[in-house]
């Protein structure tokens, strides 16, 4: 019944592998930082998620503004899927950050800037998963949240300066910032290959639930036919 | 807790929400898959 | 089908609540997240008594932990101005003399902050030890703990 491809077999276990040597690298085989000790290896999952999760949000972007244009259910489902797999990432970034706070920051939580907007996209991404839950018709719902799914690329956008913008507990960003990455070579590598794996995962996730979106339009075609038929 | 006490809470939170997502996903791909053959296996029926 | 609605109807009004919330408080609270210490001594006498935070550095040398009465005193600068703080209780472990902090309280009349709770502020940079542990330095401690090959 559960008939896999090949492909995505080797799909998904690629990126098991990947996390697997993503979580030995960072967790054991590379010093933590100096100033902050062993805590600062949660980095390794906090940045990956985020970093997906902002993918997640820009794929949801595009396919929104190309469903709007072509009202094609195929593009439709590219966008609701990523959107769902975005909140997963979002939540994870949101619980890590808030583990990792607690023991570098002393809380788990603050309102600064970087945090509030963080919570805000997430919220607004629940919001969107709802409205296409809602909606009894396919393409009002995909119409509705297409519309939702135009403010995502300018809230990554606010995320990211949020913290050159305003005053801020949570540090400006390592990555992506006038002169490089402010980050050793030693806990640089991890990171960007625990951000790939993160991404490969995102990718298998992402086909997978569209998928799922392919059958429910086949059943519901089947389904459609028969009540004519009868 | 200690320094290695957030460090394992994170990677543990950030496992059980992968994989539950991952066994959801499957799951409802399982429930459409089946849903989907019996809907063809009544339509074959009724057109024969 | 009634009932499906009503769900999705409280639901969607309790995120829409969550929203406006979180971007009201939002834009009152983190646009000013903190007051820097030469801020705070230009307006003091206006924000007397309320909770406010101040972020700064943590002066060197100004750090002092009276066990007896469970009080931290120190100074935050911004290069500028000096805003000498005063808190009950104890700090997080990477709140030090010359790291960053953010402590959030009131103002009081007799010219020290209250501070209720203190939030050490970290950098964007990562480095390892000068002397990384590596796993190999790793096994040899664990070997010396053990004193392997010794009765």
């Amino acid at each position: 019944m559960a008939r896999l491809s090949f492909a995505a077999r080797l799909h998904g276990g690629a990126a098991a592998l990947l996390l697997a040597v993503g979580l030995y690298w960072g967790l054991l085989a590379v010093p933590a930082d100096a100033f902050q000790g062993e805590v600062q290896r949660i980095m390794y999952l906090h940045v990956p998620s985020v970093s997906t999760a902002y993918l997640a949000i820009l794929v949801t972007f595009c396919a929104s503004i190309l469903y709007l244009w072509k009202r094609d259910l195929r593009i439709d489902a590219v966008a609701h899927s990523s959107a769902e797999i975005g909140v997963v990432f979002l939540g994870i970034t949101l619980a890590t950050g808030a583990i990792w706070g607690k023991p570098t920051w002393g809380v788990w939580w603050t309102w600064d800037a970087r945090l509030t907007v963080t919570a805000i996209v997430f919220t607004m991404y629940v919001g969107y998963l709802m409205v296409r839950a809602f909606a009894e018709e396919p393409q009002a719902g995909a119409r509705y949240g297409a519309v939702l799914a135009v403010l995502g690329l300018p809230a990554i956008i606010l995320n990211h300066f949020a913290v050159q913008w305003w005053r801020t507990l949570h540090q400006p960003s390592s990555l992506i910032r006038p002169g490089g990455p402010s980050v050793a070579p030693v806990i640089l590598w991890p990171l960007v290959f625990n951000i790939v794996a993160m991404l490969v995962l995102y990718s298998y996730f992402l086909l997978e639930r569209v998928r799922l979106e392919r059958i429910r339009h086949r059943a519901a075609e089947s389904r459609l036919k028969r009540g004519r038929r009868g | 807790m200690g320094s290695w006490g957030f460090v394992g809470l994170a990677y543990g939170v950030a496992s059980v929400a992968l994989i539950g997502y991952l066994l959801f996903l499957k799951g409802r791909l399982r429930g459409a898959r089946e849903e989907f053959a019996a809907l063809e296996r009544e339509g074959g029926r009724r057109t024969r | 089908m009634k009932g499906r609605r009503l769900k999705y109807l409280v639901a969607g009004g309790i995120v829409v609540a969550a929203l406006v919330g979180m971007i009201y408080s939002g834009v009152k609270e983190s646009v000013v997240y903190f007051y820097t210490p030469s801020e705070l001594t230009q307006k003091k006498d206006s924000v007397e008594g309320k909770s406010l935070r101040v972020g700064g550095m943590v002066v060197d040398g100004s750090l002092k932990w009276d066990p007896q009465a469970l009080l931290l005193t120190f100074q935050l600068t911004d290069g500028q101005g000096v805003v000498i703080v005063r808190h009950k209780g104890t700090a997080p472990d990477l709140f030090k003399e010359g790291a960053g902090a953010v402590v959030e309280g009131t103002w009081t009349r007799d010219g020290y902050f209250r501070s209720s709770n203190i939030m050490a502020k970290h950098s964007e940079e990562y480095k390892p030890p000068v002397h990384p542990e590596t796993l190999e330095s790793k096994k040899e401690l664990f070997k010396s703990i053990l004193k392997e090959g010794k009765p």
